[in-house]
């Protein structure tokens, strides 16, 4: 598993590359470069011990694979609180939407560079709105509570705390997925908190 | 860089500390795929090729005093280079050796490798599957065997067994077994509308079959398809089972590799489907010769409204039913009469269900009628439904009824039904064995009827086509062949013909 180096990724959404061919996953990880910063698990086993010490937002993952395949890591990760998006390496393609497929995309082998960036890019873009959701829902709560204390007794609040916690690992992950799209987020805190 | 380093067969780069390229030789210039390029004086980061861990730029980045060795699959130039990093003094020297080739051939041999172990797990399977065969006595049996052993395994996604009902084209579920997925779902789906089964194929061909990619395939409907796809499922074996000429059934085997079913699996998976075939065909004559028991029903009827019954009763005739022949919405029968005179029963066989009487024959102590019955007669209704008489007699006001039912015929609501139209009881019902004649016992017993000369008459008038339309041979030449005249021929001909179809009807005399 080889972490990337460039200091300027640490900004950018997370994918893991997931395929039991180093010669595939590699290729894919140096295509996503600059986009996303990229680590590469070379079995299903590995994938999964991945996404458990690190947050990622996409994962590209190899269908077939000796071991644990690309939908048995697919399913373990439903069951378990993993919350980036599923891109899955098939292949075939079949031309089938996605609608109700288990998985938010999928791209059909050899991808080249501009097909799997776009795909990551997308899943990206929605994965951020999504985020960006939660983070209005959950800071609009905290404001509520944070209006409703004083500042002493913030500091023990215990609810107060936690919702500041997520309030800013939302914003940290929308921002870093949505890049310059993240405007919004600056609208919104530009709107005057109701105590102040 | 000297002589040796330049003609030297593995690459060779001489590196300042500081990761600037000083010198290369031609073998380096062409394993990184410079061209025409100059690298020297560039940082070693800005022409060293991308690899994933980067361990080239990063070895510059941090200290350069210790050696490095190790293996990096470099994607742009799609080469495995063995690297090692030797500080010396002032310089790093860079060595690079094309490891492609080995670790291309490690992976084919890792597969292979991976071929065989699969191999041998479905031959161990198979043999497994084959063993418990032998064991299944019921279709049902079957059909779960066979999806236990190649559902559950981890080979494979899921497997199910479809039957073919005896005389139709359609395929029912029988079992299945193995992951829950949506593919098999729309498999059920599929069975109960248009049928369309990726399987059709394998049971039209008789034939395994293998499908390697579900999703891309255009005979495959699209719920399957896309079902198929979303599951992970990509190939299909099918495998008939098969009897000779017949199809019962057939087996599907879903994988999810692409590469699942070899030419060898499919080829041993056709001897499962044989082999399942033949139980198929086993179990089905087991209960095929189970059902030669039918059930048997004795009625006694009383009822003064049925003329069968009445005509005894009124003319104190013993009467006993000797054929039945079913024709159209009514029954004709033929009846013999002991005691009275039979213009007398036939005079009084009358009412609305009597559609007509005939004398066959008259003695002065009986004799045999023609009688055309409605089928809202007793008879008729037992008929109807599917019994088959084995004998009626009538007797002072009385009739016995015995028939025979279908070991799968609804004996009591048709003894019910039939009590309730009528004055009638149950008086007996036991079950028995049908007598299944063959060919041979039935020869063997119009053997011992036939005389020498009606078998010999009925021989050569058959050989001489004297049977056939328009006839192949005259009376005449018949019985010239055979040396007597022909009064004599038309004699045993007859005779032999009625005794022949004595036996076959099974009336006796």
């Amino acid at each position: 598993m080889g972490a990337g180096t460039d200091e300027a990724d640490e900004d950018r959404p997370r994918a893991l590359v997931v395929d039991d061919e180093r010669e595939v996953a590699d290729a894919y990880a140096l295509r996503l470069r600059g986009l996303c910063e990229v680590e590469t698990a070379y079995g299903g086993e590995d994938a999964l011990r991945a996404v458990e010490d690190h947050e990622f937002d996409v994962v590209l993952l190899d269908r077939h694979m000796p071991g644990l395949s690309g939908d048995e890591v697919l399913e373990r990760l439903d069951e378990g609180d993993f919350d980036g998006r599923v891109i899955m390496v098939t292949a075939i393609d079949p031309g089938f939407d996605v609608l109700d497929m288990p998985f938010d995309d999928y791209l059909c082998k050899p991808v080249d560079r501009e097909d799997v960036r776009a795909a990551v890019t997308h899943q990206c873009t929605v994965l951020g709105y999504e985020v960006l959701g939660d983070y209005f829902g959950v800071e609009s709560k905290r404001r509520v509570v944070e209006a409703e204390l004083s500042t002493e007794e913030r500091a023990s609040h215990e609810e107060f705390g936690e919702l500041q916690a997520t309030a800013e690992r939302l914003e940290r992950r929308a921002r870093r997925l949505l890049g310059d799209a993240a405007d919004a987020l600056d609208d919104f805190d530009a709107i005057g908190r109701e105590s102040e | 860089m000297n002589d040796p380093a330049r003609n030297a067969p593995i690459g060779m780069l001489d590196v300042a500390p500081d990761g600037t390229v000083r010198d290369l030789n031609p073998a380096a210039r062409e394993l990184l795929d410079f061209g025409g390029a100059d690298p020297t004086d560039e940082p070693i980061d800005a022409v060293f090729p991308q690899s994933v861990e980067a361990r080239v730029p990063r070895f510059f980045e941090t200290s350069t005093d210790r050696e490095r060795s190790f293996d990096a699959y470099y994607p742009d130039l799609d080469r495995w280079l063995d690297v090692s990093l030797v500080p010396d003094g002032n310089t790093v020297y860079l060595y690079l050796r094309d490891r492609t080739e080995e670790r291309r051939t490690e992976r084919q041999l890792a597969d292979a490798r991976g071929d065989v172990d699969r191999l041998t797990v479905t031959s161990e399977l198979i043999a497994d599957v084959l063993g418990e065969l032998v064991a299944a006595s019921t279709r049902a049996e079957i059909a779960e065997t066979i999806c236990a052993q190649l559902g559950e395994t981890d080979l494979y996604e899921f497997a199910w067994v479809g039957e073919r009902a005896v005389g139709s084209a359609d395929l029912v579920m029988r079992a299945a077994a193995g992951a829950d997925n949506r593919t098999l779902d729309r498999i059920a789906d599929e069975l109960d509308g248009d049928g369309r089964v990726p399987e059709r194929r394998a049971i039209e061909s008789g034939e395994p079959e293998t499908v390697q990619s579900l999703g891309e395939a255009d005979a495959v409907p699209e719920p399957i398809r896309r079902a198929a796809f979303a599951d992970g499922v990509q190939s299909l074996l099918a495998v008939p089972l098969t009897d000779g000429e017949s199809v019962h059934g057939v087996v599907g085997v879903y994988a999810s590799d692409r590469d699942a079913f070899s030419e060898r699996e499919r080829r041993n998976f056709g001897i499962v489907g044989e082999m399942a075939g033949f139980a198929v065909t086993a179990a089905r004559n087991r209960s095929l010769l189970s059902a030669d028991t039918v059930v048997e029903l004795t009625f006694s009827l009383t009822d003064a409204d049925a003329p069968l019954v009445a005509a005894a009763a009124e003319t104190e005739t013993s009467l006993s039913v000797t054929g039945l022949v079913p024709d159209g919405d009514r029954l004709v029968c033929y009846l013999d009469a002991e005691g009275d005179a039979p213009g007398a029963v036939e005079r009084a066989l009358d009412g609305e269900t009597v559609l007509g009487t005939r004398t066959v024959a008259d003695h002065d102590d009986g004799g045999s009628f023609e009688v055309l019955l409605d089928e809202s007669t007793p008879l008729g209704q037992l008929v109807g439904q599917g019994a088959t008489l084995r004998s009626a007699t009538y007797d002072a006001g009385e009739g016995r009824i015995v028939v025979e039912l279908p070991p799968e015929a609804e004996v009591r609501r048709i003894a019910d039904a039939f009590s309730r139209a009528h004055d009638a009881t149950v008086v007996a019902k036991r079950e028995r064995r049908r007598e299944a004649t063959t060919v041979g016992e039935f020869r063997d017993a119009l053997g011992d009827r036939l005389t020498d000369r009606q078998e010999n008459a009925l021989r050569t008038a058959f050989f001489a086509d004297y049977f056939e339309s328009p006839r192949g041979s005259t009376a005449e030449e018949v019985a010239e062949a055979l040396g007597i005249t022909g009064p004599t021929l038309l004699h045993h001909l007859r005779a032999g013909q009625r005794k022949l179809l004595d036996e076959f009807f099974e009336t006796t005399d």
